[in-house]
């Protein structure tokens, strides 16, 4: 109930607020936007399995939003951006795509 | 714990998919069992266990600002997009009605030449033949404004373009016009309009991006190709290759191509084209005036 709130509180400040993101970090939002989305997703599932933890939670989240980030710019960097970002996509769309059906599984038993 | 599998770390798929929720949730699951058996040690304190509570607060607050300014910036975007696009067909527009108002004013100040020259040359015997010269010269070279009977060639886009095999088959592109153009003055025509613009020597009938220009004006479809001709330009224009290689085309393609006869077309006039860097050769004998009908 709080994390919902706590999200929808984050959702209408950033439509308030809605910060200019650098240009130097814009093709990197998309891909946060990703990992971000995935971590949301895991939590919901943990929360579900009964094994949701605080701090995993805030480590992952924070953790994975970087390392997504950070594997593109080193792609950009080799010349591979695009293609790595399309991996990461792919990998972490798994990974949302199965922690949604395992909700599914959770909140429908079916 | 879940037994690992030893080649766990090769297999990418089957990891992506048996462990698509984070391991450390599991691990930190175990631990928690451990320690709660374990009664030695207490449940973590009140302080610490509100504080990481917050922080999950504000980590999930972060991840609904971070979808709502992707959100915001994706939509920004695309306004913008529209607004320069926006912008720039309104540049569009004003550049063209300027032009337009330019090149009136260009014809405006050209009929007041002529008609200043042709005051001056009716003055005296000698310039009233030249005055016949030059209409003359005017009438061949196409900056004179003419009419007679002759015939329209229209030229259109195959209107219908659902067989995905002959759709661009159906488009008239500028060597069309050209080879419509060449087939009319083969067959006897002496003045000829594209869509309102004259063609002289000078004219050049080509293709930018999609559209077609003439003298470097871009038409729109249909093409008009306005002819002034002997009686039998109709017959004389069918009977060429090009004739009846487009109404071949119109039968099979679509394509739109009509001829039809006109017994008054009036053709404007050209501009006047400069002649800057080309000159007559110093060694040719000097022009004999034309003979006055």
């Amino acid at each position: 109930m709080i994390a919902a709130l706590a999200l929808a509180i984050g959702v209408v400040l950033g439509v308030i607020f809605h910060p200019t993101v650098p240009v130097g970090l814009q093709p990197y939002l998309p891909i946060a936007v990703v990992a971000a989305l995935d971590a949301v997703f895991g939590a919901l599932r943990a929360m579900l399995d009964g094994i949701f933890d605080d701090k995993v939670f805030v480590v992952s989240f924070i953790a994975n939003v970087l390392v997504a980030a950070l594997i593109v710019f080193l792609g950009d960097q080799l010349g591979v951006g695009s293609q790595l970002s399309t991996g990461v996509v792919v990998v972490l769309g798994i990974r949302i795509f199965s922690n949604a059906a395992a909700i599914r599984r959770h909140l429908f038993r079916a | 714990m879940s037994s690992r599998r030893a080649d766990a770390s090769m297999s990418l798929l089957i990891d992506l998919t048996t462990h698509a929720i984070d391991e450390g949730y599991e691990r930190a699951a175990a631990r928690r069992k451990e320690t709660s058996s374990d009664l030695a040690v207490a449940p973590s304190p009140r302080r610490s266990r509100r504080v990481t509570a917050m922080a999950v607060g504000v980590v999930l607050a972060l991840a609904g600002a971070l979808f709502a300014t992707s959100w915001v910036a994706t939509h920004r975007n695309a306004d913008a997009a529209k607004r320069a696009r926006k912008d720039l067909v309104n540049q569009i527009h004003t550049q063209t009605a300027q032009g337009d108002q330019l090149q009136q004013q260009l014809d405006d100040l050209r009929a007041k030449v002529a008609a200043a020259r042709d005051a001056a040359l009716a003055a005296s015997g000698k310039g009233s033949t030249l005055q016949r010269e030059i209409a003359e010269l005017e009438l061949v070279a196409g900056t004179q404004a003419v009419e007679g009977s002759g015939v329209e060639v229209t030229l259109d886009n195959a209107k219908d373009t659902s067989n995905p095999d002959t759709a661009s088959l159906g488009v008239i592109y500028d060597r069309d016009i050209q080879a419509v153009v060449d087939a009319l003055f083969a067959s006897g025509a002496e003045a000829i309009a594209v869509n309102g613009e004259r063609l002289t020597t000078r004219t050049a009938i080509r293709e930018a991006g999609d559209a077609i220009l003439v003298d470097y004006r871009p038409l729109a479809p249909p093409y008009h190709v306005d002819a002034i001709g002997p009686p039998d330009l109709k017959a004389a224009f069918l009977k060429t290759q090009t004739g009846t290689l487009y109404e071949n085309w119109r039968q099979v393609y679509g394509l739109g191509f009509s001829v039809d006869s006109r017994v008054r077309l009036t053709l404007p006039s050209a501009a006047e084209p400069v002649v800057r860097y080309a000159a007559p050769l110093p060694a040719a004998p000097s022009a004999q005036p034309l003979e006055s009908p």
